[in-house]
């Protein structure tokens, strides 16, 4: 009877959803750094900003929009960091025009103003080593 | 001789009564304070006095709170040098309370339409006629100022995790020496009757700043804070259910008396006798605050499922980034 109340007692317990996110007991066993350069040859490099710098499990997640961190980029800095357990990964990063007009486009940025190319690309984490990678651009 | 005794013992009765009044009657002090904004058209300035009650009493009756309205000349000057160059009186407005504890059963403020410059001098003056009591301060509003970072609303996200905490950059402003980081959280609540946009402003940190180097200041914002702090701010609504909007990044700068005021209050020194004021006769603040925001953000899927099912933000009840509400 006592064997049957330790069993049933803890699967009456209501569901506790916890944020992965902000789950303080996250192991962290490598870093990604990512060196994020803004070049362009036809566009002026102060018209370009960062817009998103993603991590996924796969290429298809990446695709689909399902992340598994992401970055809150900015036009100040061109390092940022991840934290991530071994094993490979995929990362998108992400830029977009902002001048106005045609120039965008004539650029070749997809569109006009705010047009965005995407970059992609496959990285190893490995336990207590840095991987470092260089998004570049089309 | 039997009745010098009784007289004797009558004095010595008398004379035995230590008891000591603690409350004196004098004159009551006023109470002002003032936080000149640019980027309001309408000012407003708090005026009440202080007062003074035996343990236990409550004030019911607002005229121990406030001046006698026929008695005040309250205004405020634009300075140039030692010359005022504009006179703007303000008029009593009786206001609604806000939720906490105040004495009285309303609020009068003293409100003008009156356009407020940057990095100006301003003077306060009030004058109670009744005391014959001239109570003044002075101020600089603060200078314009810009937020960089977060930028570009229009294709950028904010995300909140705990690796990646969202960065305020933004250019320093003359005459500031505090500022607070937060975020204006625009959301819907729907319930049987329909759906509200409704917006909470989120104040996350508090910066007391001055002449730091630089052509801006950088901090970042702690993700788990916000989302706490998110937690504790809003109710928690069985009956409805939240949708997320939008998000604005907001800077808020505050003159110097503001922080020193602020600075002291978060000290709390026990030693400290009296409160920080820079009011001439009088007790309160005279300050600027001046806002710059970032409007129109989107968060990331991650941040909105964080909202949803987060540890801080799952008793609100928001939908995930599909738009559902598991257990809904």
């Amino acid at each position: 009877m006592f064997l049957v109340c330790l069993v049933v007692l803890p699967a009456c317990e209501p569901e506790i959803i916890t944020d992965p996110e902000i789950d303080d007991t996250q192991v962290i066993q490598g870093i990604l750094h990512v060196d994020f350069q803004i070049k362009h040859i036809w566009i002026p490099t102060d018209r370009i900003i960062r817009v998103g710098l993603h991590v996924a499990v796969d290429a298809q997640s990446l695709y689909r929009g399902i992340y598994l961190q992401s970055a809150n980029v900015t036009d100040t800095k061109k390092l940022y960091v991840f934290h991530l357990p071994p094993g490979t990964y995929y990362y998108e990063a992400i830029i977009a025009c902002l001048c106005e007009g045609d120039s965008c486009s004539a650029g070749g940025f997809p569109g006009n103003q705010f047009g965005k190319k995407h970059t992609m690309g496959k990285f190893e984490i490995v336990k207590d080593e840095s991987t470092l990678v260089k998004p570049t651009f089309q | 001789m039997r009745n010098l005794g009784l007289i004797a013992m009558i004095l010595l009765l008398f004379g035995c009564d230590t008891e000591v009044d603690l409350i004196y009657e004098a004159d009551a002090i006023p109470i002002v304070y003032c936080l000149l904004d640019p980027g309001e058209e309408i000012q407003t300035i708090r005026l009440s006095k202080s007062f003074i009650t035996e343990q236990g009493e409550t004030i019911s009756d607002s005229t121990e709170l406030y001046y006698y309205q026929d008695d005040v000349r309250l205004a405020i000057e634009k300075m140039e040098g030692d010359k005022a160059v504009q006179h703007t009186e303000f008029a009593p407005v009786t206001i609604n309370k806000e939720s906490g504890f105040f004495p009285g059963q309303y609020h009068i403020v003293y409100q003008s339409r009156m356009e407020i410059a940057t990095n100006t001098v301003y003077r306060l003056v009030i004058y109670l006629e009744k005391e014959d009591k001239l109570i003044y301060a002075f101020t600089t509003t603060p200078g314009d100022f810009t937020i960089i970072d977060p930028s570009h609303p229009e294709v950028r996200a904010l995300h909140f995790s705990v690796d990646h905490n969202p960065v305020f950059h933004w250019t320093p402003s003359e005459n500031v020496h505090i500022y607070q980081l937060g975020f204006q959280f625009n959301y819907y609540e729907t319930d049987s009757t329909g759906s509200l946009l409704k917006s909470l402003l989120v104040p996350l940190k508090t910066i007391v700043l001055q002449n730091n180097p630089g052509w801006f200041y950088s901090f970042d914002i702690n993700s788990t804070k916000f989302y706490a702090s998110l937690g504790s701010l809003l109710d928690a609504k069985p009956e409805v259910l939240r949708s997320f909007q939008s998000i604005d990044a907001i800077v808020i700068a505050g003159g110097e008396e503001l922080a020193v005021h602020f600075q002291l209050e978060k000290e709390g020194d026990p030693f400290r006798m009296l409160d920080y004021s820079n009011i001439q006769n009088g007790i309160g603040v005279f300050s600027g605050i001046g806002y710059s925001y970032s409007r129109g953000f989107r968060i990331t899927d991650q941040s909105i499922d964080s909202l949803a099912y987060g540890r801080f933000t799952h008793e609100l009840n928001f939908l995930d980034r599909y738009g559902n509400r598991k257990g809904k």
